[in-house]
């Protein structure tokens, strides 16, 4: 990283502050740093802000107002249920990360594409992260969990095995439990990724995090992030689990303290 | 007994002290920080058993876009050029991702001259053996020769005499879920580290050796460790990832093992073998035993396998005895304690011995162990004769024996089967136990106190799996008379800003940092006591003296008067900073004569376990189901309470692992570990374990010597191990030959007669 | 991790297409081919890497003229999910139930689960520390004389005693499924294959790729089912398998994890057709489900295990 380049832009530990993401780690001369590691400026800042929040931003149909994780299936809902020439009276459709308004889902699409959920140059890809948009320059061959350990500074998800045998880095893709290990970044443009860092709103626990919490249901910690994860995507299609339910939804995590009992029973029962 | 009353030890409301940040993802672990600002390490291995490296030619790596630079043995003050292993660390990449460091190290050649090595231990140990070059003229060393008596002529004058064996308990690498790793960067001819020690001051003094540095320019760092069961001491990937960054010019390094690399380069649990001869009466009396037990040490030139015998030598009455060990010495990875080494490999070894005695006698084995029980209070049979602190070992077995229905659930080995046609087994097993010991005065704490009358505690050690700083708060807070919530953990595992609290190690913490943390608050109490009659509201009172008063819920109270009490806010009102350090104590029997032996005198803070399993083995597949675990552990006194429950019950589980599921995989003829990934060393999973059937419990005895009798557990509440392996035998009548390995499905039709 | 670049597909020619410049590899879930990318396993890892998930139309479970048709990129989640699958090809569904865990799953596809690596420890070893006959012209198989416990007990395929890694692939087999691929149509029985100097578990061609299974719908009345053994009751692959379709007066019976190649245990099929299943003559049929095998040095227990398997899949279906 050059200096010059930490000057022309907001400085990336500017960015992230803004972001609501914590930078952990000791005090170190960063000039220092910024010539001894030599790479590249590797994240782009995002000129608009944006409202922070943890909650999937939703597309709204304007003609019914139906909501919408994804523009995909805003659109599949507009060119099955209305026609693309009626004329829209009451509201635009409007981009859920920076609230840019418009008449047409096709002007819509343009401007999500040149913004937000597009691969515009070679190795730089656009994704939301605990609803959050960003754009991270990655080598075709980074996996996820690389990307957001090591470029966006989410520490919360580990990596325990880097194979998918022990579920440690488990983040939701899209709402649905996947391992990052095996998740390459150049293949996770416009998708909606969710770690641990997006349960609590940065004062307050999730009802998830209070139940562990009040349980205890960990030891070392290093794999509970991975387990709230998947307890996160289990409690959304199954409030009220039983233990065996549980089990089934966890049983690719592994915890090598030994404290699976607890877990288990914690996320069993819902919260 | 009568315990004392305590305010905040045992409480189970009281929580981790680090709960929030955990539950939040907040935790910090060794690599969470410096993103997008350091470099990465990777570490390459040896494809050889035995032998010198005779080049390493590393152009190739060093030409590759992204490699910064190559690092050797030549560098790396514990590495070598002499291989005694197959996977020993030979060379390292620094790169600009891992990904890239991984790949560079296909391009670094290296060259060997092999040399004839063993792995198998019993090859190592037999006559005419080549040696493996890790101790110089032998393979073998007889590590422990007890005699107590006569044990030969006991056992030929016996009624039954028995000679039983036990072939190779399984071995394991501790497999961590998070993997070995560090960051390490220079400032000038600082040296900065963060990695995951269970002893930070270890690390620290170890790299100030290798490195020949001052340990004023050596800072070493542990928040939170991603579980360790001992494998995380030593110098480790902290000297590696420092001398990694040094060839950078001091920009931080990365070094995370692959789990592969994990596996080969740290150490796994000693695989243990027995002969024990015994010499009993007809109806169970133990009169005499000869007990020799083999341990492989791998290439770990000393490796601590002498102690396996520990809970045969004290657990029972016999008075002619003889306790040998020999540690074999074989090319094959590094061991070392997982946990322990009495328990679980030395404890399935003695345990089984006993159960074969037992069958042998057509007796129930419980009622052999109870015969024999060395009385609660009776010092050791041989020097130095310590005695015991606390032991509760004959009311954890006869606690068992209520819980499970033992009594009516108990049947000859092979004679019980289920409606659904598996073979039913249970099994009680239990010892007294080499851990739980009040380290000397090595260990220190430091507390500090806030102008609000609150305080920190500054713990000189890591957190581990059950929250040892948080076992810390619970003792401070004891000792000062505090409310659990007006002591918090300041800083901890920083060599900087505390001082050394010892190895976060089940038992040598508690009993060591938590002697310390009294000697630390009780030097705060003499403070802020003296401090207290200076106070309106107590020195009004005429000739009050620091004697008069004691601390209960955060105030300082005249015992002659109770209504006359001040809070520590007003203590703290207007007092200077005010720190206190204390260190631990040499284990003494400091608060009542044990045995008949008096106050004052040495004794042993020492944690005991006994565990029942209850097993279904299915005849058709040899697939075993543990229906049922108990736990019990003495835990001299309860610290953090919900902390010892989870320990125990996690003990439950690991034990599950380590009789059904764990071991690595090695193909013999190069020594190559080939179980690279969790698959082939396995953890259980969530299907694999019944979390409703595991039963766990404290028993307080009081222990002399540890800190308001508290005693570590970690290693004691690992110990079902032998009871689910004995209530596999109670199920099928036969013993499984366990190879070194866990006692898996072919191993169990193999000793069915049906593979 | 092998250096790659990394290419969209638009469709199926385009990602023929690359695949056909040669050192090139498909990737649909990657759940597999990450691990080898990583593991470095491969002497001839490939240099690029064709995306499949961006080629629109290949994830569908449907049924058309008495045929279950599956996009070749279907989740393994959504067949083990599909109600369709469950009542009428329950082996199938039971199979992608099976394999590894929820989060693979997820991933992981029904193509990539019958194009994916061998997981034989020697093969796997990273940086190919074992250059076995499977990658290398001149290697040997060093699990014949090694560690096998996990390895064939029906001999070698090749000179290799390595076993079918797939859970779905006996399924298919057992419902005289065929594969779709760019090229052609097979039979899932001729759709496996191993041979020396070839890493892949299939007959697919270097620029080929799977598009569609296809199974016809089975006759009114059958009962399929699958059962899976393995030492852990999640994440591992088939020790010892078995899927059974079983209807009226026709049995389909095939072992997995016993050999290289999803096994037809033809003996097992005629013990079986046409009688009332039950305990006895379940066993009877588990007991020649091991006609023919032959252990190697540590996995005689996998006979006893198939036995009780076969047993077992039949009596689900009764």
């Amino acid at each position: 990283m050059s200096e010059k380049e930490e000057t022309k832009q907001i400085s990336r530990r500017q960015f992230l502050r803004n972001a609501g993401i914590v930078v952990g780690g000791t005090a170190v001369g960063s000039s220092f740093l910024l010539s001894a590691c030599g790479g590249e400026e590797v994240t782009k800042t995002v000129t608009k802000t944006v409202n922070v929040t943890t909650a999937t931003p939703k597309f709204v149909c304007p003609y019914d107002s139906q909501e919408f994780d994804t523009f995909a299936a805003l659109q599949a809902h507009v060119e099955a249920n209305h026609s693309a020439g009626d004329p829209i009276t009451v509201n635009k459709f409007v981009s859920p990360y920076d609230g840019a308004e418009f008449d047409t889902l096709e002007q819509l699409k343009a401007h999500l594409d040149a913004n937000f959920m597009s691969q515009g140059e070679p190795g730089v890809v656009s994704f939301l992260v605990n609803g959050k948009p960003v754009t991270v320059k990655v080598e075709d061959y980074w996996t996820l969990d690389f990307v957001l350990r090591d470029r966006l500074a989410l520490y919360g998800t580990k990596v325990g095995c880097g194979v998918g045998q022990c579920g440690a880095c488990t983040v939701l893709v899209d709402g649905v439990p996947t391992f990052a290990c095996l998740t390459l970044g150049i293949e996770i443009a416009g998708k909606s990724i969710e770690t641990i860092e997006s349960l609590s709103d940065g004062t307050n626990l999730s009802p998830l995090q209070q139940k562990f919490y009040d349980n205890e249901a960990f030891q070392c910690g290093f794999c509970t992030s991975g387990f709230m994860m998947a307890a996160k995507a289990l409690l959304a299609e199954n409030p009220n689990p039983t233990v065996d339910e549980v089990r089934e939804a966890v049983a690719g995590h592994i915890c090598t303290c030994g404290n699976l009992k607890n877990t288990v029973a914690t996320i069993a029962g819902g919260v | 007994m009568a315990l004392p009353e305590l305010k905040v030890m045992g409480n189970a409301a009281n929580h981790d002290k680090t709960a929030y940040t955990i539950v939040t993802g907040n935790a910090d672990f060794a690599s969470d920080r410096l993103a997008g600002r350091k470099l990465y390490g990777a570490v390459k291995t040896s494809t050889i058993m035995r032998g010198v490296i005779t080049s390493i030619d590393a152009s190739k790596a060093l030409a590759e876009p992204g490699v910064r630079a190559v690092v050797t043995y030549e560098d790396v003050p514990t590495w070598s050029d002499a291989i005694f292993a197959w996977g020993q660390e030979v060379a390292g990449v620094v790169a600009d991702d891992p990904f890239i460091a991984e790949r560079a190290l296909d391009l670094i050649d290296v060259e060997y001259e092999e040399r004839p090595g063993v792995f198998d231990p019993d090859e190592a140990m037999a006559s005419g053996a080549p040696l493996t070059g890790i101790r110089p003229d032998s393979n073998t060393r007889l590590a422990t020769d007890l005699t107590r008596g006569d044990p030969d002529g006991a056992i030929a004058a016996a009624p039954v005499q028995l000679e039983t064996t036990f072939d190779y308990s399984t071995t394991y690498q501790h497999a961590t879920l998070e993997p070995h790793q560090s960051i390490a960067w220079w400032v000038g001819d600082q040296v900065y580290i963060w990695a995951p020690s269970q002893h930070v001051f270890g690390m620290k003094n170890g790299i100030v050796n290798a490195l020949g540095m001052p340990a004023n320019k050596v800072h070493v760092y542990t928040h939170f460790t991603g579980c360790g069961h001992g494998d995380k001491t030593g110098t480790n990937t902290g000297e590696v990832s420092a001398i990694m960054s040094k060839k950078v010019n001091g920009a931080p390094v990365n070094l995370i093992k692959t789990r592969k690399t994990n596996i080969l380069t740290h150490s796994r649990q000693f695989s243990i073998k027995s002969q024990i001869k015994w010499g009993a009466t007809q109806d169970g009396k133990i009169l005499a035993v000869d007990a020799k037990f083999f341990g492989n040490g791998g290439r770990n030139a000393n490796a601590p396998i002498g102690n396996c015998h520990f809970g045969l030598r004290t657990t029972y009455n016999i008075p002619d005895a003889r306790f040998q060990v020999t540690i074999i010495s074989t090319n094959s990875p590094l061991t070392g304690y997982w946990r322990c080494v009495n328990d679980p490999p030395g404890a399935v070894n003695y345990d089984s011995a006993l159960y074969k005695l037992a069958a042998h006698l057509d007796m129930d084995p419980y009622e052999v162990i109870m015969n024999n029980l060395q009385p609660n209070d009776a010092p050791d049979l041989d020097p130095p004769n310590r005695v015991w602190g606390g032991i509760a070992v004959k009311e954890m077995f006869e606690w068992l024996h209520q819980e499970t229905g033992y009594a009516s659930k108990w049947h000859k080995p092979g004679t019980k089967t289920l409606p659904d046609g598996r073979m039913h087994g249970i099994a009680i097993t239990g010892h007294r136990d080499s851990h739980g010991a009040v380290n000397g005065a090595s260990r220190g704490m430091m507390v500090t106190m806030t102008p609000d009358g609150t305080c920190f505690v500054n713990v000189g050690g890591a957190r581990g799996c059950e929250g040892g700083p948080t076992v810390c708060c619970h003792i401070v807070a004891e000792t000062l008379g505090m409310n659990y919530e007006d002591v918090n953990l300041g800083e901890w595992g920083d060599t900087d800003t505390s001082i050394d609290s010892g190895i976060q190690a089940g038992s040598g913490f508690t009993g060591g940092a938590g002697s310390a943390s009294v000697g630390a608050a009780t030097e705060m109490r003499e403070k802020l006591f003296a401090r207290a009659i200076t106070k309106a509201g107590l020195r009004e009172i005429e000739g009050i003296k620091v004697e008069d008063l004691y601390a209960e819920n955060s105030e300082v109270i005249y015992r002659p008067d109770p209504t006359k009490r001040i809070t520590y806010r007003q203590v703290m009102a207007g007092t200077p900073p005010t720190a206190a350090s204390g260190n631990g104590w040499a284990s003494t029997l400091r608060s009542k004569s044990v045995g008949g032996v008096p106050q004052g005198s040495v004794c042993n803070s020492n944690g005991n376990a006994c565990t029942a399993a209850e097993v279904a083995v299915d005849p058709d597949t040899g697939a075993v189901e543990v229906l049922g675990l108990w736990n019990a552990v003495d835990t001299g006194r309860t610290v953090f309470k919900r902390g010892t429950i989870k320990e125990m019950s996690t003990g439950c589980e690991l034990q599950i692992w380590q009789a059904l599921f764990a071991g690595d995989v090695y193909d013999k003829a190069t020594g190559a570990l080939i179980g690279s990934e969790y698959t082939d060393s396995m953890y259980f999973t969530p299907k694999d374990i019944i979390g409703e059937n595991l039963h766990v419990k404290d028993f307080e005895s009081d222990d002399a010597a540890g800190p308001f009798g508290a005693h570590g557990i970690g290693e004691p509440c690992v110990t079902n191990y032998s009871s689910i392996i004995c209530a596999i035998f109670n199920a099928t009548g036969k013993w499984v030959d366990l190879d070194k390995g866990p006692c898996t499905p072919n191993k169990i039709l193999k000793s069915l007669g049906k593979a | 991790m092998n250096k790659f670049t990394h290419v969209n597909a638009t469709s199926v020619d385009d990602a023929v297409a690359t695949l056909a410049q040669g050192k090139a590899a498909a990737i649909a879930g990657g759940t597999d081919l990450i691990t080898v990318l990583k593991g470095m396993v491969s002497p001839t890892a490939p240099e690029k890497l064709v995306n499949l998930k961006t080629i629109s139309g290949l994830d569908y479970i449907k049924e058309e003229s008495g045929m279950l048709k599956i996009g070749a990129l279907t989740t393994l989640t959504a067949i083990a999910k599909s109600s369709i699958v469950n009542s009428k090809y329950t082996v199938l569904a039971q199979a992608a139930k099976a394999v590894g865990s929820p989060e693979l799953r997820n991933t992981g596809t029904i193509g990539g689960n019958i194009c994916q690596k061998s997981r034989c420890i020697y093969f796997r070893n990273e940086h190919n520390a074992f250059n076995c006959l499977r990658k290398n012209p001149q290697g040997m198989c060093y699990a014949i004389a090694g560690t096998n416990t996990k390895h064939s007990i029906f001999g070698a395929a090749a000179g290799c005693v390595d076993v079918c890694p797939s859970d779905t692939a006996p399924a298919l087999v057992a419902l005289g499924a065929s594969i779709v691929t760019s090229k052609r149509t097979i039979a899932a029985a001729d759709f496996f294959e191993v041979k020396a100097a070839d890493e892949g578990i299939n007959v697919l061609d270097t620029d080929e790729i799977v598009t569609e299974i296809q199974v016809p719908e089975p006759a009114s009345g059958t009962k399929s089912a699958y059962v899976k053994f393995a030492f852990r009751k999640s994440i591992d692959f088939p020790l010892v398998s078995c899927a059974a379709v079983i209807s009226g007066s026709d049995a389909s019976i095939v072992l997995g994890g016993v050999y290289n190649l999803p096994r037809r245990a033809t003996a097992a099929e005629d013990s079986i057709k046409g009688k009332t299943i039950d305990d006895a003559s379940a066993t009877a049929a588990g007991d020649a489900a091991t006609n023919g095998s032959a252990a190697l040095g540590m996995n005689k227990y996998k006979i006893q295990i198939t036995k009780a398997m076969t047993k077992r899949a039949i009596l689900a279906c009764k």
